[in-house]
């Protein structure tokens, strides 16, 4: 028949496309799932210029039947915190110029972090309001009363501490019963889903058994932190990259040398987004055209594979803009680190998207989507409620759960045989194949991988339009099926 | 007809899941003509004016569209109604019948300037903008309608275009075919319900069961069907006198006789006779005979249980309707 001849009508395709996608755009959902970013945005700056505190501090207290241990245990975690607000600032040395960093950051050893983040105000004045210690997470008051039964009103919220003239609640009570050398401490609290200070006496109790051992073997437990510190590490070269990873500056392998492996993983789950959320827009879509009952009047005038062109057409351009703001972000940071970021981290960025890697991620990218598209468009066309289309879905939702597993694994060893397979197997190759460009395949696997996929999708597509044929023309749903199956494959009467 | 047919059904045949639902059909549609294609519910309407448009292909014979087989050589001369219709109801009239028009192969602004003129035309001018999930049945079947022709196409299908109709509106409907007709365009229309056929088509098509029972006028249709007289008279000796021209007779409750003329019998012949014997006649009533009658005698007694089905089926609708 002519009508499954010559090359399909683009300004058709456009036109259905361009209906289903102004059908879901003007729906609200549309708009809240657009703006959700902005909204998130929005929320932080509120709670960053209100100073509202997402995470506040929790204040506990200790009653301390050894007279040893409280103390013991408070100046354990202020010597935590100091180490933990140096590391912070330290982390800040970024600021100064590289031959500058490494003695920065000695200074934040020897000095402390409110020395090295005045320093930093000083230098670095115009960043000065940015420049902030974290805040604690814990903070301990004096009991409100010497018994634990006495503190049950402030456990249970019915009397609060008076802190700086503001009510604040009791969060918890480190009670430590027992002896010196023999501590039996218990936590008591209402909200035990995240203890910081169960797992503080935890941390203090482990330091502790460290220390007796090792000094009663004559050794120091600070003996033996520094000896760890001061430990012979690994260097890490990779013999394919390149900027700068010579054996006299191993250290230039950094987490940036990583960025290629996250940039494949992100383009893996860009496409796993897309397809799962095309999935429901194409699936709803097809329920929607078949209760509106308008296919039959449409084929009068278009082909079966432009209506079904269109659809997937209009279902990624409404998956994209709805995720225009998060890609616009990405584009923008990118952007951003291309222009203020370091020459590594440059570097990285051309490594991590050169053109070869954009346009074979992009043809995975288009026949993944049309892969799985056709075949969720074909099980809609056979659905006749939202019910059937779960039903029928769920089975491809499992597939795609494997493309993430394949993700998941193959962002650990790239190399494994089974992520070999996975991407070349058409089923889970978009993904698989992404992740594994960082690590540069061998080009006959990558040029496999795409014929496979593309033969896949060919087949896929001319099987997925006969269904979608019948689906349409018949109305029935997936009953029809199961008769054809029987009849023609079983040979069965029905 | 001498022109070259615009649809071509040659000895088409189409069976499913190995019942036949089309066998061995064959007929044409000539520019300018309105054909009625008729018959029961099942009886391979929808089937063969699928294959007609190219939507089903047929297990064995030749279908030509145009001159063509059917397919993308005849998009956008074709406005075609199914019998399952509806609307994307969250798009306004306007847009409705622009996009198919656009599908069609209009421009965008032709599209839209021929939606507002044909739904001022057609009485539907302040539902431009209302959404078609708002709008009544009757209004949304004619914004159907109008997504349909809005690209002037040639040649019109419509399938069971009556359907779900009030009265009313149905009669809107025949207007609106009879001025496409008047226009010189092409119409073929299934209907299950002749009496549309009867007011419309210049020629009926019937089908029974997958096959083609009758291609010919209305005229000729009728034909076919039996013949009935109703007679009356004071004095006796009626009775005697018509039967040798009766199929069959019966009395009513107020005494005339209703008679099924035999297949040669000549009404003329039947009031000579009575004028002969001295029969003095209070009413002669030629009736006159019905498609549906027609319809009837064409196909046998079997079929007369789909039609009255059908015919249930249509009153308890209207029911709904009026």
């Amino acid at each position: 028949m002519s009508m499954t001849r010559g090359l399909p009508n683009w300004g058709r395709i456009w036109l259905i496309a361009m209906r289903d996608f102004m059908g879901y755009v003007k729906t609200w959902g549309f708009w809240l799932s657009f703006i959700f970013p902005v909204i998130g945005v929005g929320f932080g700056v509120l709670f960053g210029s209100g100073g509202i505190d997402l995470s506040p501090p929790r204040y506990e207290t200790i009653l301390d039947q050894t007279d040893y241990h409280g103390e013991e245990i408070l100046e354990f975690y202020e010597r935590e915190q100091a180490e933990t607000m140096a590391q912070a600032v330290k982390a800040l040395a970024s600021f100064f110029p590289e031959e500058e960093r490494d003695a920065f950051r000695e200074r934040v050893d020897e000095n402390g972090a409110e020395a090295g983040l005045a320093e930093l105000r000083e230098r670095f004045p115009a960043a000065a309001d940015q420049l902030e210690l974290p805040d604690r997470d814990m903070v301990f008051v004096d009991p409100p009363a010497d018994a634990l039964s006495a503190l049950t009103p402030w456990l249970e919220g019915e009397r609060t501490l008076q802190i700086d003239g503001q009510a604040r609640k009791l969060n918890g009570v480190i009670v430590i019963r027992g002896t010196r050398d023999a501590p039996e401490p218990q936590y008591w609290s209402r909200n035990f889903n995240n203890a910081p200070a169960e797992r503080l006496v935890n941390r203090y109790l482990r330091d502790r058994a460290k220390r007796t051992y090792l000094e009663s073997g004559g050794l120091t437990a600070e003996g033996y932190d520094e000896a760890l510190s001061g430990r012979t590490r690994v260097d890490v070269f990779n013999p394919a990259e390149l900027y700068g990873a010579t054996e006299d500056d191993a250290e230039s392998v950094s987490n940036w040398d990583r960025l290629p492996f996250f940039a494949g993983i992100g383009l893996a789950f860009f496409l796993l987004m897309t397809i799962f959320a095309g999935a429901f827009t194409l699936l709803t879509s097809m329920i929607e055209e078949k209760m509106n009952k308008l296919l039959e009047m449409m084929l009068a005038s278009t082909r079966f594979s432009e209506i079904m062109l269109g659809k997937m057409l209009g279902a990624a351009l409404l998956t994209l803009a709805s995720l225009l703001p998060y890609i616009i972000l990405f584009i923008g940071g990118v952007i951003g680190f291309i222009f203020f970021g370091t020459e590594e981290q440059v570097a990285a960025i051309q490594e991590a998207f050169p053109p070869s890697t954009i346009i074979i991620s992009l043809v995975f990218l288009i026949l993944g989507y049309v892969f799985y598209a056709a075949i969720l468009i074909a099980l809609g066309a056979l659905a006749q409620s939202m019910q059937d289309a779960q039903t029928l879905s769920f089975p491809v939702i499992l597939v795609l759960f494997m493309g993430l597993g394949v993700i998941m694994t193959g962002f650990n060893a790239p190399y494994s045989g089974v992520v070999v397979f996975a991407s070349i197997f058409p089923l889970t190759s978009p993904f698989a194949m992404m992740i594994r460009l960082a690590s540069d395949p061998p080009l006959w696997q990558v040029l496999l991988s795409i014929g496979l996929l593309f033969a896949s999708v060919v087949g896929v597509m001319w099987v997925c339009a006969r269904i979608f044929r019948f689906g349409v023309l018949s109305g029935s749903g997936v009953g029809a099926i199961t008769k054809w199956f029987r009849r023609a494959i079983l040979r069965k009467a029905n | 007809m001498t022109s070259k047919p615009i649809l071509q059904l040659e000895n088409v045949s189409k069976a499913f899941g190995g019942t036949p639902a089309v066998k061995n059909v064959s007929f044409s549609v000539h520019p300018g003509e309105i054909v009625g294609f008729l018959g029961p519910n099942g009886a391979g309407k929808t089937t063969s004016l699928r294959m007609a448009l190219g939507y089903v292909k047929p297990d064995q014979g030749q279908v030509q569209l145009f001159g063509n087989q059917p397919g993308e050589a005849a998009f956008g001369r074709i406005g075609f109604l199914p019998e399952e219709r509806g609307l994307y109801k969250k798009q306004t009239a306007r847009e409705a019948i622009a996009h198919m028009a656009r599908l069609n192969g209009m421009k965008r602004g032709d599209a839209f300037r021929t939606a507002d003129d044909f739904l001022d035309r057609y009485g539907l001018g302040e539902a431009k903008r209302k959404k078609n999930k708002d709008m009544s049945k009757g209004m949304a079947q004619k914004v159907q309608l109008l997504s349909a022709i809005a690209h002037d196409p040639e040649f019109y299908v419509l399938d069971e275009p009556f359907s779900g109709l009030d009265p009313v509106n149905q009669g809107v409907l025949e207007s609106m075919v009879r001025e496409i007709a008047s226009r010189g365009r092409t119409i073929l229309f299934s209907t299950h319900v002749m009496e549309h056929a009867e007011r419309l088509c210049d020629r009926i098509i019937l089908m029974s069961r997958g096959g083609k029972v009758f291609d010919g006028s209305v005229e000729e249709a009728l034909d076919h069907a039996p013949r009935r007289v109703i007679l009356a008279s004071e004095n006796t000796g009626l009775a005697d006198t018509v039967t040798p021209f009766s199929e069959e007779v019966l009395r009513r409750d107020n005494g005339s006789l209703d008679i099924l003329l035999k297949r040669d019998a000549q009404t003329p012949d039947l009031l000579e006779k009575c004028v002969e014997n001295g029969v003095r006649l209070t009413r002669f009533e030629p009736m006159r005979a019905s498609l549906h009658e027609a319809f009837v005698a064409l196909v046998g007694e079997e079929v007369r249980e789909d039609l009255e089905a059908d015919a249930a089926a249509d009153a308890a609708a209207m029911e709904e309707l009026v």
